[in-house]
C-alpha cells in the first residue's frame, strides 16, 4: 500500500501545491525526498528557506514517515541534528495526515515553539525568559544559514 | 483528495466502505482495520474520538470493535505469520527455521541446543541461559526462557529402553515431546515443531553414538589386556574372533546400560572382562585364571 500512496500524495502536491512548502523525491527512489519550507512572515524566521528530509516507512501510513531540518535551525523543539520535536511525528501520527499537512504543521511549530515540551532546553529557557534575545538569535542564525 | 476517498489509502470508497458509527468517519474496511491493529487502539484516525462500533456500509454489518480487537488482532498475526510461510522460497523458508533454532544467547546453532521455550519458540543452551542467570544475580536452579520468561521444554527426547529410567540416571525429567506438542499446537508453530522434532532426533541419534562409543572405549580396552596376557601365554585368538567378540560383547553392555553410558552405576571394565570369559568360553580359548589378575 505505501508505494501507491506515496505516488498518490506527490500527485495531489503536484496538483495543488501548498504556499509556504514543496516536497518530492530526491531520486528515483520515492521513499527518501527532500521538502522545503519558507520561513513564516511573522516568525524570526522569515525570509529563509528551510530544507528538510523526509524518509518514508514501509508500512507507510501506518507508521510515520521520518522527518528532519537539513538547515540549521534556532528553535526549541528543533536540536543540532535537525531533529524535530512534534507528537504528530511520534505517538500522535495517524494515517489520515499527509506530507503536506505535516509540512504544515512544522510551519505552525515555526511560528508557535512548544517551550514547555522542548528538545534543546537551553533555547526553551531564553524563549522563555528572554524573548528578545531568542527572536534575535534565531534571525541571526536565518540569515546566516537559511538566505 | 475528494470526500469519497478513504483518508488512509486515499483511493475512492468504491468498495468496502466503513463508518465509524460513533464519528461517522469513513475508510476502507481493510484499512482501518490495519490501522487499528498497529494503533493498539481504537481511534477514529481523522478526529481521534474512540470509536466503538464499525459499520460496513455495503455489506451492511456492524462490528462491535471493543470485543473483537483482542481476537481480531491474534488473528491477523497469525495469518500474516502463514501469509509469511505460504510465501517465502524453500530457501528463505528454510532460513526462518534454523533462525528459530539458534541459542537465542550465544547465536550458536549446534547440536547442543538444549531447551525450548514453548511461548515464544526460542531456543538455548542450557549453559548459555545458566551462564546469564549467575551474571544478573539469579541462583536458583529454575532456567526460564530470557526473551518471554517462559518454561521450558526440554529437548531431551524419550530415551528407547527401560533401563535408563530403572537407573533413575536421566538428568532433567521427560515433559513432554516435541511430537506431542505439534500435535496440540497449530498453524505456523507447526513448521517450528517440525524442525525442532528434526533436531531432536539428530542430537539423539549423535547422542547415542556418543554412549556407544564410550562404552566401546571399555570393550576395547578390555580386549587389548586380556590379550596381551594371552599373548604372552600363547593363546591366540584369529582376528575375525577379536572382532566378534568385540561386538558381541559391545552389544551386551548397550543392552544392560539401555544405551546410555552410565559408568557410575555400571562397571565397564569388570562387566567388559567378565562377558569376554564367556565370549571366550564358547569357542573353547578361556582361561578364567588370566582374568584374577585383571
Amino acid at each position: 500500500m505505501s508505494l501507491k500512496r506515496i505516488t498518490k500524495e506527490l500527485n495531489d502536491l503536484g496538483r495543488d501545491p501548498p504556499t509556504s512548502c514543496s516536497a518530492g523525491p530526491v531520486g528515483d527512489d520515492l521513499y527518501h525526498w527532500q521538502a522545503s519550507i519558507m520561513g513564516p512572515p511573522d516568525s524570526p524566521y522569515a525570509g529563509g528557506v528551510f530544507f528538510l528530509s523526509i524518509h518514508f516507512p514501509t508500512d507507510y501510513p501506518f507508521k510515520p514517515p521520518k522527518i528532519s531540518f537539513t538547515t540549521k535551525i534556532y528553535h526549541p523543539n528543533i536540536n543540532a541534528n535537525g531533529n524535530i520535536c512534534l507528537d504528530i511525528l511520534k505517538d500522535q501520527w495517524s494515517p489520515a495526515l499527509t506530507i503536506s499537512k505535516v509540512l504544515l504543521s512544522i510551519c505552525s511549530l515555526l511560528t508557535d515553539a512548544n517551550p514547555d515540551d522542548p528538545l534543546v532546553p537551553e533555547i526553551a529557557h531564553i524563549y522563555k525568559t528572554d524573548r528578545a534575545k531568542y527572536e534575535a538569535t534565531a534571525k541571526e542564525w536565518t540569515k546566516k544559514y537559511a538566505v | 483528495m475528494s470526500c469519497g476517498d478513504c483518508p488512509i489509502c486515499l483511493e475512492p470508497l468504491d468498495y468496502g466502505r466503513s463508518r465509524l458509527t460513533e464519528c461517522g468517519h469513513e475508510y476502507h474496511w481493510d484499512c482501518i482495520r490495519k490501522w487499528h491493529h498497529h494503533s493498539q487502539d481504537l481511534k477514529c484516525p481523522t478526529c481521534r474520538a474512540e470509536s466503538h462500533f464499525l459499520k460496513n456500509v455495503d455489506q451492511n454489518l456492524v462490528v462491535d470493535l471493543k470485543k473483537n480487537s483482542a481476537a481480531n488482532r491474534v488473528i491477523s498475526e497469525i495469518s500474516e505469520q502463514v501469509r509469511h510461510l505460504a510465501l517465502g522460497t524453500e530457501a528463505s523458508q528454510r532460513s526462518w527455521t534454523l533462525s528459530t533454532l539458534e541459542c537465542g544467547i550465544c547465536g550458536a546453532l549446534d547440536s547442543e541446543i538444549n531447551r525450548y521455550c514453548t511461548l515464544c519458540y526460542s531456543a538455548y543452551h542450557e549453559q548459555c541461559l545458566r551462564t546469564l542467570q549467575f551474571e544478573v544475580g539469579d541462583f536458583s536452579s529454575r532456567v526460564y526462557c530470557c526473551n518471554c520468561h517462559g518454561t521450558f521444554r526440554d529437548s531431551e527426547p524419550e530415551r528407547v529402553g527401560s533401563a535408563s529410567h530403572r537407573t533413575g540416571r536421566l538428568r532433567r525429567p521427560i515433559r513432554s515431546s516435541p511430537i506431542a506438542a505439534s500435535a496440540v499446537l497449530g498453524g505456523g508453530e507447526f513448521e517450528v515443531d517440525e524442525s525442532w522434532k528434526l533436531l531432536s532426533q539428530l542430537q539423539q541419534e549423535s547422542r547415542l553414538l556418543e554412549h556407544k562409543r564410550q562404552i566401546q572405549s571399555h570393550v576395547r580396552k578390555a580386549l587389548h589386556t586380556h590379550f596381551q596376557q594371552s599373548l604372552a601365554q600363547s593363546q591366540s585368538v584369529s582376528k575375525g574372533q577379536f572382532t566378534d567378540i568385540n561386538k558381541t560383547v559391545s552389544r551386551h553392555l548397550y543392552r544392560i546400560s539401555g544405551n546410555v553410558y552410565q559408568p557410575e552405576t555400571v562397571n565397564y571394565d569388570l562387566e567388559a572382562q567378565k562377558l569376554i570369559i564367556c565370549e571366550l568360553a564358547k569357542i573353547g580359548k578361556t582361561d578364567t585364571h588370566n582374568f584374577i589378575h585383571l
